[in-house]
């Protein structure tokens, strides 16, 4: 475990440094352009790309004294041997085009439709594949920096010599792919006029490759034509191609079929695609259209209209989890039937639940955890379809399924938590406030915890006034002193919405008659079923135990602004950070903003340094634009010892303060919750199984693939 | 967009997502950098709040999550005992990032240098290689190397607590003797520099005994208790050895090991964990585990040959 090094006596730093670093140096001291032409030539790769790299901070820093230069050191690099060189330089040029069109004038741009733009050109049939797909890249890059007439002019002919050139199926190939990329650049117009035939008699080349290419492109270009030129043109094209007789060709098809099926009338959706797929699945004897085909059957469903889904089209779809029905073994259908699963629904409609319903409650139980995964961060939608009678029927044995499940799958139902109570009965949902309780005293796990403070604020609306002043306050307040920084930074944004429902409840009680005058924007069914719900469990309590439980929640929140933690004190000044935005604006002055004040005396600088940025967001709300107190507050942090404090309390600095950039408000960088990447699992097998053993429970939360569906 | 424009705030959006800084604009943050720590003592008095970190070596994600636990800069002060590279995969980001905070919010986190710090060291153990296949040469690595010789090597928490990556010295007993030597140059080999860098507490041994690490020594509970008499502090915290709870406290709690690397090398399967001091010295050890991108995470352009073996 200890660091162990055998030291020499003879150590001299500085001899390894010129033994190992000399012959890679770059000496940094040269001015840029000596630089550039001290290491263009050299020997060594690694000096040639980092001077190709520094092309474009030098035609924008030394533009006069580089711009007659650089091309010459450009045309010189494109012959260059190593394919990371010319990959490097084509990624440069466009970059530097707009520096010659913004500093060059005319002459510039002339210099980049007659120097640069055909070099990009040429490379994008480059014999190193690298190269040429970064040459695609750039050559749209440069399709939007020059002007729109000279697309015509300079670029056009030479997409047209290559579709007509029949030396190189390459270079057709090449074409296929730029027609598809340059497109949506070029507009409708010039695609109808001279892509679209392109793409008509490269459909019918002779080399399979160059099939393939015009079957996978089709779809950005049908995009770009509309559905009427799509219908009458395109289609045809893409129906031939389906039968082609190269597999690779089809499966393209089966790629963009959904593409297709979003541009075409509804009567050409179900009379030629539908057919088409029944090919692909049916006989088709490639495993690969197969299952690229099935892979993307719940998208296709979706682009038709509910009634328009045959049942022999949505058993198809059922049957991607029957074994006797797949073709081919060892295609993983399930998850794809599991991922695409509320889109189907959605399509189809609640009414016809009874046709997908085995189907869902056999996924759910997959013993494959990334099917079960991806159900887990959905249901809440399916509930949301289906509606609170067939939610009880039948999701809820799901749902409680899932809450015992890995923490890979329980994640979902615990992001989703309040959406899914959402679609239950409010009597229903009583029952969960235990489960709640126990992701709140789990001290190993916090990203469930944060995950539950952010969804506190909108659970109130949930239950009544009761439930909500007995236990989602407690349960609040216990968050809002979490060990964990960001759970409590959660937390803080969840109270406003906790205090409007408890103070306008009141209203609510005592004017029963009257209905709901609730000033916030809440569903209006969950709020009448809350009136009835109130009503009966209020039964329970006096109205001097319901305005002492208010008052006390008050008091509470409150207090972390006097309290001994300063941790406390910075909580509250979050709080108010929001608070100023959802409350009445006389009720947060009385209720809050005295001990807010209070605060710019905090003895703890970070204290301080928050309570000014809230109150220069204070002071920008209108309401208080003029109240005294404020200003004088933020006087006193305008004089305050400490340099963050200054800045914070500085207008200035505050306005030009990206609302991201924040700290108080700085709950929306989430990489954890949204950006989970494919879990390396099956690459570190042994590592995974040692630490599993050793840690006991360190981490649950590997990553995976990204399945959220919200559809 | 002028990439070598002189931003804090850009440079340290940029890094949260993992990106790395242009050379030359680790040239303009080091060399800002040693112009700050000039004027900081060997030895910086801090006052609490502030929430010590132990060594983190490269384990870029479990930093981020650091800040998640224990809240952002500048809302939190934090002080960061050293061995901020090596190992990890991402010691590049790491100390960037932890190198633009300071800049930013210089009142609200301290830096310390660890044993890892040093030419020697990081030549052996990751820095330089990773410096090399990030940045194609080892220029970024001789920036941050030269800068290691200005970070302070120990610090005081409200006259109380005393902070440093390893521990004693027995050429070192007072605190003003470290005040005065001479910290801007490479870790020596021996010496009262390289033992308070290189030294850990031994709970079985009194006094001091020479280190099996080859460097510093181990110091019993004995010459801790007089050093923490001598010097009127009540508490020690350092750094420098894995714990499996993320800390470990000995001589009757007089003494904290703090760590904060977890799943150390992508196997150890520890906690880590970081010191809460609060207002009224208190101390409470927040433990957590590797983040989650921190287990699927692996270096795009991994070329392992010239990196050392991580077994321990």
């Amino acid at each position: 475990m200890s660091d162990f090094i055998g030291l020499s006596d003879a150590d001299n730093y500085d001899n390894i440094e010129e033994s190992n670093g000399n012959e890679y140096v770059i000496d940094d001291s040269l001015p840029l352009i000596e630089k550039i032409k001290k290491y263009v030539k050299s020997d060594l790769v690694l000096h040639r790309l980092y001077v190709i790299r520094e092309f474009s901070d030098l035609i924008r820093i030394q533009f006069e004294q580089a711009n007659e230069i650089l091309i010459a050191f450009i045309e010189e690099a494109v012959t260059d041997n190593e394919p990371v060189i010319r990959q490097a330089l084509v990624e440069q040029i466009p970059s530097v085009s707009e520096c010659y069109i913004q500093y060059g004038g005319e002459d510039g741009y002339q210099k980049v439709l007659k120097n640069l733009l055909p070099i990009v050109a040429q490379l994008t049939t480059d014999r190193n594949p690298q190269v040429r797909m970064s040459a695609v890249e750039s050559l749209q890059d440069m399709a939007r920096i020059i002007k729109h007439q000279d697309i015509e002019v300079h670029l056009i002919p030479f997409i047209k010599s290559l579709v007509n050139d029949s030396t190189d199926e390459e270079h057709r190939v090449q074409a296929a792919t730029l027609c598809h990329n340059l497109s949506p650049i070029l507009g409708e117009e010039l695609t109808k006029s001279i892509i679209l035939p392109f793409i008509i008699k490269l459909s019918n080349d002779l080399s399979f490759r160059v099939r393939k290419s015009i079957a996978l492109n089709l779809g950005s270009i049908c995009q770009t034509v509309g559905v009427k030129d799509t219908t009458e043109l395109l289609l045809p094209v893409f129906v031939q191609l389906s039968k082609d007789e190269m597999w690779a060709v089809r499966k393209g098809c089966a790629e963009v079929l959904i593409f297709i099926s979003q541009n075409i009338s509804p009567i050409e959706r179900y009379s030629k695609l539908i057919p088409v797929f029944e090919e692909f699945v049916g006989d088709d004897s490639s495993r690969w259209v197969n299952n690229t085909a099935f892979q993307n059957l719940g998208p296709f469903i979706a682009t038709f209209e509910g009634s328009q889904i045959t049942p022999k089209l949505l058993n198809l779809y059922t049957n991607m989890i029957n074994p006797s029905t797949i073709r081919f073994p060892d295609s993983d259908l399930v998850t794809h039937c599991a991922f695409n699963f509320p889109a189907v629904l959605y399509t189809v409609g609640s009414s016809r639940w009874p046709e997908l319903k085995e189907t869902y409650l056999t996924l759910v139980k997959d013993t494959n955890w990334k099917v079960r995964r991806t159900l887990s961060h959905s249901i809440h939608e399916i509930a949301k379809i289906l509606g609170p009678a067939e939610t009880k029927a039948s999701l809820v044995q799901c749902f409680n399924l899932f809450l015992q499940d890995l923490d890979e799958v329980r994640v979902g139902v615990v992001r989703h938590f309040s959406g899914f109570l959402a679609s239950l009965e409010p009597a229903q949902r009583e029952s969960y406030i235990l489960i709640i309780h126990s992701f709140v005293n789990d001290p190993s796990k916090w990203r469930f915890r944060k995950l539950i403070s952010k969804q506190i604020g909108e659970m109130c609306d949930l239950f009544n006034l009761k439930t909500n002043l007995t236990q989602l306050t407690p349960i609040l307040i216990t968050l809002l002193n979490d060990s964990v920084a960001k759970v409590r930074s959660y937390a803080a944004s969840s109270v406003g919405h906790l205090i409007l429902k408890i103070l306008n409840s009141e209203v609510n009680y005592s004017d029963s008659n009257s209905g709901n005058t609730d000033v916030n924007n809440n569903n209006s069914s969950s709020n009448s079923i809350n009136n009835n719900g109130t009503n009966t469990a209020e039964a329970e309590l006096t109205l001097e135990e319901i305005n002492h439980l208010k008052n006390s929640t008050i008091e509470s929140i409150q207090c972390l602004g006097t309290d001994i933690s300063f941790s406390n004190r910075q909580v509250f000044t979050k709080i108010c950070g929001y608070l100023v935005d959802q409350l009445d604006p006389v009720y947060f002055e009385q209720t809050f903003l005295p001990t807010l004040l209070k605060l710019v005396h905090d003895p703890v600088p970070n204290v301080r340094l928050v309570t000014a940025e809230i109150l220069c967001k204070i002071h920008s709300n209108q309401y208080f634009a003029n109240n005294q107190d404020v200003a004088s507050a933020i006087q006193v942090l305008q004089n305050d010892q400490d340099n963050d404090v200054l800045y914070f309390s500085n207008l200035n600095n505050i306005n030009n303060y990206n609302v991201n950039n924040s700290n108080v408000f700085n709950n929306d960088n989430d990489d954890d919750d949204n950006n989970n990447s494919e879990n390396n699992n099956s690459d570190n097998n042994n590592n995974n199984e040692n630490i599993e053993d050793k840690s006991n429970g360190v981490n649950s939360f590997n990553n995976t693939e990204t399945t959220t569906t919200e559809e | 967009m002028n990439t070598s424009t002189f931003n804090l705030d850009h440079c340290i959006e940029k890094l949260q997502k993992c990106e790395i800084l242009p050379e030359s604009t680790v040239k303009e943050i080091t060399d800002k950098m040693k112009e700050l720590l000039i004027s900081e003592s060997n030895v910086q008095e801090i006052r609490s709040p502030v929430t010590v970190v132990g060594d983190v070596h490269g384990q870029f994600y479990d930093v981020l999550e650091i800040f998640k636990i224990g809240g952002q800069c500048p809302d939190t002060n934090y002080l960061f005992l050293g061995d901020y590279v090596d190992r990890g995969y991402h010691s590049v980001e790491t100390i960037s990032l932890l190198t633009c905070l300071k800049l930013r919010y210089p009142s609200r986190i301290t830096l310390l240098r660890g044993n890892h710090e040093s030419r020697q060291i990081t030549q052996v153990y990751g820095f330089y290689g990773e410096c090399m296949r990030k940045y194609g040469n080892p220029t970024v690595w001789k920036y941050f190397t030269e800068m290691f010789d200005y970070l302070s090597v120990a610090a005081i928490i409200d006259e109380a607590i005393y902070c440093v990556h390893g521990g004693l010295s027995p050429s070192a007993l007072s605190i003003d003797q470290i005040k005065v030597l001479d910290r801007f140059q490479e870790v020596p080999n021996e010496g009262a520099l390289s033992d308070i860098l290189w030294s850990d507490p031994d709970p079985d041994r009194d006094g001091f005994v020479e280190s099996q690490r080859g460097a510093g020594y181990s110091y019993g509970k004995d010459v801790t208790l007089r050093f923490l008499q001598n010097n009127k502090m009540q508490h020690i915290i350092r750094a420098h050895q894995l714990c499996m709870d993320g800390y470990q406290t000995l001589f009757d709690n007089k003494l904290s090991t703090v760590w904060s690397a977890p799943n150390y090398c992508n196997r150890c399967g520890n906690m880590a964990s970081i010191v809460e001091v609060n207002e009224k010295l208190e101390r409470y050890f927040n433990t957590y585990a590797a983040a989650p991108q921190s287990l699927s995470n692996k270096p795009t352009l991994d070329t392992n040959k010239e990196l050392p073996d991580y077994f321990l």
